[in-house]
Order: structure tokens, then C-alpha cells, then sequence
């Protein structure tokens, strides 16, 4: 038995609407990374005016750590956001609390790598890291992340990431 | 040899960033406070420089110096946590390597205005042709991104 041809174009109907709202929701979170990212340069320029004046990278990192900590200390102590939820965070797989000791190992290797390779070649290498652990993770679903399998199209985006990243790397 | 191992080390870095992404978004599903998520992360990044600063790993520093730093150069704590707290969000809902690529997009298009007025204390760098080109690039990689496939842009709901 074969379903009615129109019962299936309606159903492929709400099919692509299904998929244009989701499209949609995902366009929004993609907006909310920019603006994330967004904030980095900020934050890399402001660490790099208070190391000037200390003669010091790292402790200017160390310094811009503490006050985002305190920063979020109080914000949560307000307690107008989520409670955190303490017990089940002890169920927790013990290698998600590791997440600052990357922080740490890419603040300290950018700054000696930044000074035997240079600024713009370290964020390029910087970058290609990223970009390709992002693409493995989400083919595998490693570390708990939805499986977004690698394809054609994903190829399509990792070559234009490279061919950006290159562009960026080029010295004057 | 050694540009090698720098070159290792340099990928190294993102590749280990990256992680940190999932970290967060995993931890965020059982924390359910992507604030505090960013503050676990932030302190143990404070205490381990803290730590190798006081050992002296990380050269030597005068305390004292900060005093004369202007007070808006310290707020970029409040800038980096801000940009936790949003990854880790996101990350969870549309996967590592769409995020990324936002992210690198957001923070090379910034950088570029940065350099290009001299904003925030940073020395006047005028943009040149291959860093418009390469934000171009990336900007085709986020719109090919977009219109992915339905099962590559489901929204995780955790």
C-alpha cells in the first residue's frame, strides 16, 4: 500500500517548515557566538594595556582571571540567576571540571608560543587547532556533544576555514 | 625542530580550547548554570597561573606596577567570562565546530576594528587587503554553515 501523493506533499510541507524554524533557532545561536567571539579581542586588548604597564603577560592573564572570577562570584551570589545544582554536579564526569586547565595550558603556550613564532602565525595555528578538534568532536560525539557527522558540505566549510585562515596569516 | 614543536604546541593549544568548549557544555548539563560553569572554569585557570606565577615559572613581575594601569584595563576579566558563559550555551545547542567557527568569525571581525582605530589602548594597525579577504572566507564558511543539512543543524535539547 502506498500512502496518497497528497497526504505526502503536505506532510513534506511541514517537513520544511520543521526545518526552516529550526534553521532559524540555529541562526540564533550562531548570532549569540559572533557576539562571543566578539568579546575576545576585547578582552585580549584590554590584558594587553594592563601588561604593558606591568611588564608582564602572564600576570596580567592572571590578574584578568581573577577579577572575571570575582566578577561571577557576586553575579551569582545576587541569586537572580539559576541556583547551580550542586548535587548533581557530583555526578558529573570528573574530566568536565577540567576545562580551566586548557584555559591555562593556551594562555602560557600562546605567550611563548607568540614569542617564537610571532602573534598572527600562533592565532592561525591557534585557530586550525580549533577548528579541527571542533570537526572530530562532533563527527564522533566525543565528550558528550551531539553527533554532527563530518560530509560534504562540512568539508565545503572546513576548506573555506582554511583558505580564510590562511589569508589571515599572510604577514605584510 | 624546535619551529616544529612550536608548531605542534600552537594547534595544540586550540585543539586543547576546543575541548574545553565540550568540557563546559558537558559539566553545564549537570551544574545547569552555565555562570557557574564559567566561574569552575575561571577560578581554576586563576589558581593554576596564580600557582605558576608564584613559583616563578612564568618570569618575574612587580605587584606594584598595577597601580598605574588605567582601572578600564582590568575589566577584561568581565569581557572573557561574558564570553565563557555565552560559548558554553551555545556550544550545547548547535555542536563544537559551528560554534568555533562563529566565534572565530566574531573575534577576527572585532580584532580587525580594534587594530584598524586603535580602540582600547591598542596600537593603530589599518586593515590590508588579506585580512579582508580572509574575513570574507570566513564569512562564506558560516553561510554554507547555515544552510546545513536538517540532522546538522538540530538543536540539542539537554
Amino acid at each position: 500500500m502506498t500512502a496518497s501523493p497528497f497526504l505526502r506533499s503536505k506532510n513534506e510541507h511541514r517537513f520544511s517548515l520543521d526545518v526552516k524554524l529550526m534553521r532559524l533557532k540555529y541562526a540564533r545561536y550562531v548570532v549569540l557566538a559572533i557576539v562571543g567571539g566578539s568579546l575576545l579581542p576585547v578582552q585580549l586588548a584590554l590584558n594587553t594595556r594592563l601588561a604593558t604597564t606591568v611588564h608582564s603577560t602572564s600576570a596580567a592573564a592572571t590578574v584578568s582571571y581573577g577579577v572575571g572570577s570575582l566578577a561571577l562570584l557576586l553575579l551569582l551570589s545576587t541569586r537572580r540567576f539559576e541556583k547551580p545544582d550542586l548535587k548533581r554536579a557530583r555526578r558529573a564526569p570528573w574530566w568536565s571540571f577540567l576545562a580551566g586547565c586548557g584555559g591555562a595550558w593556551y594562555i602560557v603556550s600562546s605567550i611563548y608560543y607568540a614569542a617564537v613564532l610571532g602573534v598572527t602565525l600562533t592565532t592561525s595555528l591557534v585557530i586550525s587547532g580549533q577548528v579541527l578538534i571542533g570537526f572530530i568532536l562532533d563527527h564522533f560525539g566525543w565528550l558528550g556533544v551531539t553527533k554532527r557527522p563530518f560530509n560534504a558540505r562540512r568539508l565545503l566549510v572546513l576548506m573555506f576555514m582554511v583558505l580564510a585562515i590562511v589569508c589571515l596569516g599572510v604577514q605584510r | 625542530m624546535s619551529v616544529l614543536l612550536a608548531f605542534l604546541g600552537g594547534g595544540s593549544a586550540g585543539m586543547v580550547m576546543g575541548c574545553g568548549l565540550a568540557f563546559n557544555a558537558r559539566l553545564q548539563q549537570f551544574l545547569r548554570s552555565p555562570l557557574a560553569v564559567t566561574l569552575t572554569n575561571f577560578s581554576m585557570v586563576f589558581f593554576i597561573l596564580a600557582l605558576l606565577l608564584g613559583l616563578g615559572a612564568l618570569g618575574p613581575f612587580n605587584p606594584g606596577l598595577f597601580l598605574r594601569s588605567p582601572w578600564w584595563a582590568f575589566l577584561g576579566g568581565l569581557a572573557g567570562s561574558t564570553y565563557v558563559t555565552i560559548s558554553t550555551i551555545v556550544v550545547m545547542k548547535i555542536g563544537v565546530a559551528s560554534s568555533v567557527i562563529a566565534i572565530i568569525s566574531g573575534q577576527i571581525f572585532t580584532s580587525v576594528i580594534i587594530d584598524q582605530f586603535g580602540l582600547l589602548g591598542a596600537s593603530h594597525h589599518p586593515v590590508h587587503v588579506w585580512r579582508l579577504l580572509g574575513i570574507f572566507f570566513l564569512f562564506v564558511a558560516v553561510v554554507i554553515n547555515q544552510f546545513s543539512s536538517k540532522e546538522q543543524v538540530k538543536i540539542a535539547e539537554k
